[in-house]
């Protein structure tokens, strides 16, 4: 995980967990904000691909792990290794490639999307309602078209999550850093 | 993990990864049928209960989660070496299941648009049956994916009786 954030070519330090708690505040307040201003604007039409593209926005320069930038390096470097080798034991000294995880990184990267993948069980938990919209119907007393907004939104919100929620857990669970001399 | 099992009174073994990609394919196919039996045949009625039992039934054989007996032992259980690859099989279903969620939230995006009233109605059907089947979809895959990548990634298993002895 990097220390910095570089945010419009300003340097922000992101060293003290306190801090990286801040910044997924932050974030997931203005995704919220978003969703409910495109709402009142049409109701989800065409803002849905906005809204989508925001959190892809936000990986990249915010949270990062699927993007280049952010604080969370690039998830991903089991894919690059070869199928049939487990992966190599490398010893604290050996320094990794500047932008490389290393074994440890690798282990709280897939420890966090295991942590992660357990909350989108909310998402499946929803589905046996979809299944039988009478119960939304005649008890909670939903019209067809709420019944759909609020499936389009929940669904959204899951697609959203998707995006960012690995590495929000990690950046929000990750103790404080040391500062580099 | 599991290196056999019984069916019908016979042993099933399944140390050679082929086989278990045979036995994932055939789970998949299972689950496959029961979705399309339910999306096409049975939404509204009672048997739609006895494919939520053929569901629970599969997901019990595969094991994984708190499931005790199955393919696999529950995610809590194991040693480090374990939950490591337990982990990794995670950060691989993770990944997968965006493309299963992506196309649900397309298809309830049909029916969230202002030309819909216009359609066909054999397609406006079509587009409301199309997020249910999605969804379920979604759902099996959700609860059984991890599990099924760690069959169908894990080695060969050398056994007891394989092993050359001292």
């Amino acid at each position: 995980m990097k220390t910095d954030l570089l945010l419009l070519g300003k340097r922000i330090r992101m060293a003290s967990r306190t801090r990286r708690r801040w910044l997924v505040g932050l974030v997931y307040a203005g995704l919220a904000a978003m969703m409910t201003g495109a709402w009142f604007l049409d109701h989800w039409h065409v803002s849905c691909i906005y809204l989508i593209g925001s959190g892809l926005v936000v990986s990249q320069f915010f949270l990062g792990g699927y993007g280049r930038g952010g604080l969370v390096k690039l998830f991903g470097e089991w894919d690059q290794r070869p199928k049939s080798m487990p992966p190599q034991r490398s010893s604290p000294a050996q320094k990794m490639p500047e932008g490389m995880n290393d074994e440890r990184e690798l282990h709280q990267c897939d420890r966090a999307h295991y942590q992660a993948y357990q909350w989108f069980a909310i998402t499946a938990f929803f589905l046996p309602m979809y299944a039988s919209p009478i119960f939304l119907e005649r008890i909670i007393h939903l019209s067809a078209d709420q019944i759909v907004y609020l499936f389009y939104g929940g669904l959204m919100a899951a697609v959203i999550l998707l995006f960012t929620l690995p590495q929000s857990i990690l950046l929000w669970t990750e103790p404080d850093m040391e500062e580099p001399e | 993990m599991k290196t056999d099992f019984d069916l019908l009174g016979i042993r099933v073994n399944i140390t050679s990864r082929s086989r278990r990609r045979w036995l994932v394919a055939l789970l998949y196919a299972g689950f496959g049928a029961l979705t399309i039996a339910w999306c096409a045949f049975f939404r509204q009625t009672m048997v739609s209960w006895i494919i939520l039992f053929g569901y629970i039934f599969l997901s019990k054989f595969l094991g994984g989660r708190n499931f005790k007996g199955g393919l696999l032992p529950p995610f809590e259980v194991g040693d480090e070496r374990e939950r490591n690859r337990r982990n990794q099989a995670f950060y691989v279903a993770y990944k997968w299941w965006d493309f299963t969620l992506l196309p649900a939230l397309l298809s309830v995006g049909l029916k969230n648009n202002p030309y819909y009233p216009a359609w066909h109605p054999a397609f406006r059907v079509f587009v409301d049956r199309l997020p249910f089947g999605l969804l379920i979809a979604a759902g099996i895959l959700y609860y059984t994916m991890p599990q099924t990548i760690q069959l169908w990634t894990e080695p060969d298993m050398v056994t007891d009786v394989d092993a050359p002895s001292a």
